[in-house]
């Protein structure tokens, strides 16, 4: 049997920037003109984790939480303060060639395309990525042809950048960040301010290239409707720190011991009745959701069944996203 | 070789994108034409009282600052302060990532978009000098005109690298604009593009400083003022100067990048 390879090794990974600081207002500005303040920010503190080929890992955290600085040390953009990190056999930031041809890093802030310029048309800018990445004719065709069919762009090849919309640039850049066939995609926020079908479009393609082209891919995300849909492992990390590691369901099961309980009544309840149960969560008449601890899920079911007349009950894990908020605000 | 293929393709691409604009280059060609022809109603008045300057009566006079004028004011002596606003701005990030020297993609890129500029000066330049053919004094020597285009273009390189490499002091200021705006001013006076550099006091320290490779020496050599004996050492110290830049360039940029954190994108 085949092992997948390993693509990214990350072992006690730290970085602290320097961050100059300035109070708010003209007098704080005049401040940090005269005397400079510094202050050093622990962005990392010791992450460590590894990605095989064909997986997609989800790498979610806060706002800060380091995320993003670490798919730029990964990219070889970030020099890390210590720690080592091997990207495809390489050290990212010794920037070789032969690394930076396999590797993609797609920014939903801020476009390639747009880099190379708004006034050219796609086309052009594509033409541009065939040449820096040396790729021959025959592999630009093959890869064009299925990145605009897979992406549906063919009309919008030959018009300027800066005529297309949010959601066609989106795609655009997609097409731009996989033409030379990548081994490791590294997604920071890719659906960022895209529509749900355009997000559900882009997700779908990603999943299907990386499965396709036994490729890796480090994706983070706000949204969690990417992170459920795309991921197959997740870390989770807060202020530099590896909170912890595991499949949505492992981190769902670790990290919350709580169940919905979806319950439409035939007529409507007493709510403090209800409320010796569990945590009324919602409550729109005939329809309410109790928060419960895992462990009593059997026994509150039996006694909501028991004791009123019930038209529907439903059991339901919290989303990852109620968990990540709730995580989150506890461990603020 | 694969390189070679993605500073053409940035050279091209930049002139398109240059070219997309047409009536910013057509403004362009009243900035071209107006400073020779101001100088040239300046420096009448001047040598109308004195038959000489130094080595320059009137029409030496007028064909240098015609000539130095087209050299410096199409030398990108501040490169693009795009670079170091890439720099504060952290989308560098974008171009580190491709599997290209930044220095020449971005040399590229600059080229393409100055060449339309510099055939539609060249155009405009020629005009000012059939407009004051009275005074302006052809070059007939192929040679010489050759050696004259040679050498700017070097210097066009070496200016390039000066701003490039002020723009990288952005790793460390944040903001480099400053810096490179007051450089490209001292580049131009230092070029020749004010006062012809022998006719300063010090001409000794002019004369060894780059700058010159781009503005004031091409001119001298367009006007027969350099011989073809001596222009094989002043290739060779442009190339001297070329080197010791781009050594500089690579220290710099491997020191900047190690501090260089991305914020911003």
């Amino acid at each position: 049997m085949n092992h997948p390879q390993k693509v990214v090794e990350v072992k006690g990974l730290w970085k602290i920037y320097e961050r100059p600081r300035k109070a708010a207002g003209l007098r704080g500005a005049l401040q940090a003109f005269v005397r400079r303040q510094i202050d050093k920010v622990e962005a990392l503190k010791g992450i460590s984790f590894e990605v095989y080929e064909g997986e997609i890992l989800g790498y979610i955290g806060p706002n800060g939480a380091g995320k993003t600085t670490t798919l730029k040390i990964l990219a070889g953009v970030v020099h890390p303060t210590s720690g080592e990190v091997r990207v495809l056999g390489f050290v990212p930031w010794y920037r070789e060639r032969a690394f930076l041809k396999q590797i993609s890093f797609v920014m939903g802030s801020r476009g390639f395309l747009e880099e190379i310029g708004w006034d050219l048309s796609v086309l052009d800018s594509l033409n541009f990525i065939k040449e820096l990445y040396g790729l021959s004719d025959l592999e630009y065709r093959q890869a064009l042809k299925e990145l605009t069919e897979l992406l549906q762009l063919q009309a919008l090849l030959n018009v300027p950048l800066r005529q297309l919309s949010h959601g066609q640039r989106a795609r655009a850049e997609l097409a731009a960040a996989l033409l030379w066939r990548p081994k490791l995609l590294l997604l920071d926020e890719p659906t960022l301010g895209l529509d749900i079908i355009t997000q559900k479009a882009l997700r779908d393609f990603i999943k299907r290239y990386i499965h396709q082209h036994r490729a890796a891919c480090i994706v983070t995300s706000h949204y969690m409707r990417d992170i459920e849909d795309l991921a197959d492992r997740i870390i989770l990390i807060s202020q530099g720190e590896l909170i912890t590691a595991g499949s949505l369901t492992d981190i769902v099961e670790r990290l919350s011991d709580r169940r919905l309980i979806r319950v439409e009544f035939e007529r409507e309840p007493a709510l403090d009745e209800l409320a010796i149960l569990g945590h009324v969560v919602e409550n729109s008449g005939l329809q309410v959701t109790l928060e419960i601890p895992h462990a009593r899920v059997k026994q509150v079911a039996q006694t909501l069944l028991e004791r009123w007349l019930v038209r529907d009950l439903t059991i339901e894990e919290p989303s990852l996203e109620e968990i990540l908020q709730r995580h989150f605000a506890q461990h603020a | 070789m694969h390189d070679m293929r993605a500073y053409k393709s940035a050279f091209f691409l930049q002139m398109q994108s240059t070219l997309c604009y047409r009536a910013n280059i057509l403004f362009y060609l009243t900035a071209v034409l107006i400073p020779p022809l101001a100088i040239f109603f300046l420096w009448r008045t001047v040598l109308g009282e004195v038959d000489a300057l130094g080595a320059y009566d009137l029409g030496t006079m007028i064909t240098y600052y015609v000539v130095v004028q087209f050299f410096i004011a199409h030398t990108p002596f501040s490169a693009w302060v795009e670079i170091g606003e890439s720099i504060r701005d952290g989308s560098l990030t974008l171009w580190l990532v491709r599997p290209a020297n930044h220095y020449g993609l971005y040399l590229g890129r600059l080229l393409g978009s100055w060449v339309p500029f510099w055939l539609l000066g060249l155009g405009g330049t020629a005009g000012v000098a059939a407009l004051l053919h009275r005074y302006f004094q052809f070059q007939t020597d192929p040679v010489l005109i050759g050696a004259a285009v040679l050498m700017w273009l070097g210097g066009v390189i070496l200016g390039f690298t000066w701003g490039y490499m002020l723009n990288l002091v952005a790793f460390w200021t944040e903001r480099a604009t400053g810096m490179v705006v007051l450089a490209e001013q001292a580049a131009s006076f230092l070029a020749g593009g004010v006062i012809p550099l022998d006719l300063l006091p010090l001409q000794e320290l002019w004369l060894f400083l780059p700058f010159r490779f781009a503005g004031w020496l091409p001119t001298q050599i367009y006007l027969g003022r350099v011989s073809r004996s001596e222009l094989p050492l002043e290739f060779l110290k442009l190339l001297i100067w070329l080197m010791a830049f781009c050594v500089l360039v690579q220290w710099l940029w491997r020191r900047g990048l190690r501090r260089f954190a991305g914020v911003g994108v």
